[in-house]
């Protein structure tokens, strides 16, 4: 087998909120697979966001240990984690998350600059090929705030995929989005993974979101309750 | 992206609230500016009047003469045998000190003067006033009140008054006045003298109180031949002046005292330096608001995008870059506001410190300004101050926003993402 790219051992995640204590993630064993197009699927609030920002190292476990690309999150501080997710880890978010004043073009440049790409036309030749494959390269020059719901999404995926990333973390990316808009970008998703092998992990409520994934994993408060093949 | 271009493009994201935060640092700024030019410029002509209508570089005066205050007495006044060591001092002292200019070698000119108390009496009218007994030959050479005018005392009944003391008499030139005063042996004199001009020196202190009259003629009135109360020094080069001090002093011991227009003008350079202090206090206020509003304004901004704080974090940027983020967008604006308050200020220093601004208004009122300037006030600053003055705006918003930058770098990325 694998070694995997993302491992949780036994992991619970509690939350402090006024004197009560949630539980948002309890006893969790999961293993992000080379290759894997998985989704936790299960109802608001049964810590799927919680899980993704274990994964994306947004996060710490309370207990249980979170190893991601072979690297012990407990363990590493906050400059080490900033650098993993730079590096390794793309972020998708419902919604989109762009940088307002930055446009389509420097949005997707951003990750490059903090990865320290110097030079400005290898960057450029990134940046271009990125937007061109989710479709959008027309609109390079635009700022977020000009562009619709699905062209942002479109431009996030860019931002998330010009790094070449080990995994790609989308928290239920198509919530904002109306059904055919979501389903174009669930399809770019899915075709990055078959085609390039990008791995992408989604979380979502959505029924029809579901069928883009592989893998599904059900939780409910907190916990695995399945994990399998999409039989769908 | 740079950190500062990226720094850049937030302030613009809501204009008029920079606008306003940048503002504070520009009203700040600006009164650093312009008050400065305006103090800097009072003290250069203050001290430029003193120097050249009272004070001279340095006084020399029998030990224990009483220079600071108004009693001029006559019974300290240095002996001819004194006058001639002190001359010779000067001599040697001035060679010591002398560089070659055009033709003079000496560093030093000196003159004698004979102070003494009088008043001036006219229709019945009777004023106080300082009566100065001055050489007209080597006077000039070393204070410019009377300067050339005292050319004229070639009659011992001849006097020059100064302009605003003819003014409260009603004297013009030409006009008789009767003078009294007490002479050495204590007997009282008043006679009539002739005005033969009036002295318009700048320096209201001078020209509200002095009246001038040959040396020559003096002594023989307060019956002191070859008598002085005071030898008035003035140095060619001004640098020398603490050299030719200690110099003049070590040399003619200890039965003289010699007073450097630092040490006889102490209260008025002691008052410039509260008036200083005052100013830094106010302007110091004046800073700290503007410190409060750009906090005010970046933790605002710190709120609002939290969100966008958080997915910074999640794309890789470090705590320390954040920090650093903030900090610009808050220096940015201290900068701006700093460098329209400062061309807005240059402005005004420069209009001011050739057009200067008239003060006649005020005094007319008999207010009195403590000036020693009767003319217009001219503002003067240094070109370096300029940019000192944005940075210090700069430094002082960055510093600002640093509590709101430090809370938007403290943020965890997982609870910065959740707001909104
Ligand atoms: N920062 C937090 N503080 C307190 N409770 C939290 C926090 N984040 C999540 N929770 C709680 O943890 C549980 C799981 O939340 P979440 O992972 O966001 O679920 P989902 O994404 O599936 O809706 C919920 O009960 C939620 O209220
Ligand atoms: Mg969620």
């Amino acid at each position: 087998m694998e070694a995997p790219i993302a491992e949780l051992k036994n992991v619970s995640k509690n939350y402090q909120a006024e004197n009560v204590t949630v539980a948002a993630l309890q006893n969790i064993d999961f293993r992000l697979n080379p290759g894997d197009m998985v989704a936790f699927v299960g109802p608001s609030g049964s810590g799927k966001t919680t899980m993704l920002n274990l994964l994306g190292c947004l996060d710490k476990a309370t207990s249980g240990e979170v190893s991601v690309c072979q690297v012990n999150v407990a363990g590493a501080d906050h400059n080490q984690l900033a650098e993993l997710r730079n590096r390794e880890i793309g972020f998708i978010f419902q919604s989109y998350n762009l940088i307002p004043v930055l446009t389509a073009f420097e949005n997707v440049e951003f990750p490059l600059i903090l990865q320290g790409v110097k030079d400005p036309r290898e960057r450029r030749e990134r940046v271009e090929a990125a937007l061109a494959e989710v479709g959008i390269r027309e609109l390079q020059d635009r700022r977020p705030s000009y562009m619709s719901g699905g062209q942002q999404q479109r431009v996030a995926i860019a931002r998330a995929l010009v790094k070449k990333p080990v995994f790609v973390l989308a928290d239920e990316p198509t919530a904002n989005l109306d059904s055919k808009t979501g389903e174009e970008i669930l399809k770019i998703m899915r075709k990055m993974n078959e085609e390039k092998g990008v791995v992408f992990v989604f979380s979502t409520h959505d029924r029809m979101v579901m069928k883009y994934a592989r893998r599904l994993v059900g939780l409910r408060d907190g916990e695995i309750v399945s994990d399998g093949g999409n039989g769908v | 992206m740079s950190t500062l271009k990226l720094a850049f493009r937030n302030i613009l994201r809501n204009r008029r609230r920079s606008l306003l935060t940048a503002l504070s640092a520009s009203v700040a700024v600006l009164v650093l500016v312009v008050a400065t030019g305006f103090i800097g410029g009072v003290e250069t002509d203050s001290v430029k009047s003193y120097l050249t209508t009272r004070t001279a570089h340095i006084k020399v005066y029998a030990a224990g003469y009483p220079y600071n205050d108004e009693s001029l007495p006559l019974d300290q006044a240095l002996s001819p045998a004194q006058q001639s060591r002190l001359v010779d001092a000067g001599r040697d002292v001035g060679r010591a000190v002398g560089r070659p200019i055009g033709r003079t070698v000496s560093g030093l000119k000196m003159a004698p003067r004979l102070l003494f108390s009088a008043s001036l009496i006219k229709d019945g009218e009777e004023l106080m006033a300082l009566g100065a007994g001055v050489d007209p030959q080597a006077d000039p050479a070393v204070l410019e009140a009377p300067g050339r005018l005292a050319r004229r005392l070639t009659d011992p009944r001849g006097i020059l008054v100064g302009s605003d003391l003819a003014r409260l008499l009603h004297l013009k030139a030409g006009d008789t006045v009767t003078a009294s005063f007490r002479t050495r042996p204590g007997a009282i004199y008043a006679d009539d003298f002739t005005i033969l001009g009036l002295v318009d020196s700048g320096n209201p202190e001078v020209d509200s109180n002095y009246f001038f009259i040959s040396l020559g003629a003096a002594q023989d009135y307060l019956e002191m031949p070859g008598g002085a109360t005071e030898w008035d020094i003035r140095l060619e080069r001004p640098d020398d002046l603490s050299r030719v001090e200690t110099a003049l002093q070590k040399k003619l011991g200890p039965e003289f005292q010699v007073v450097s227009w630092r040490k006889q003008l102490a209260d008025v350079l002691s008052f410039f330096d509260l008036r200083r202090k005052v100013f830094v206090i106010i302007n110091a206020a004046l800073f700290l608001m503007a410190v409060i509003i750009v906090a005010n304004t970046m933790l605002m901004t710190v709120y609002e995008r939290f969100k966008e704080i958080g997915t910074l974090m999640a794309l890789g940027m470090k705590r320390r870059q954040i920090l650093e983020l903030f900090a610009a967008e808050g220096s940015l604006l201290g900068l701006l506001g700093g460098l329209a308050g400062v061309l807005i200020g240059a402005a005004l220093i420069r209009y001011f410190s050739t057009h200067g601004v008239d003060t006649s208004g005020i005094r007319n009122r008999g207010m009195d300004i403590n000036v020693p300037i009767k003319g217009k006030l001219y503002a003067e600053l240094a070109t370096y101050f300029y940019f000192v003055a944005v940075a210090v705006s700069g430094a002082v918003a960055g510093l600002a926003a640093m509590w709101p930058a430090r809370k938007a770098a403290g943020l965890e990325p997982s609870e910065a993402l959740r707001r909104n």
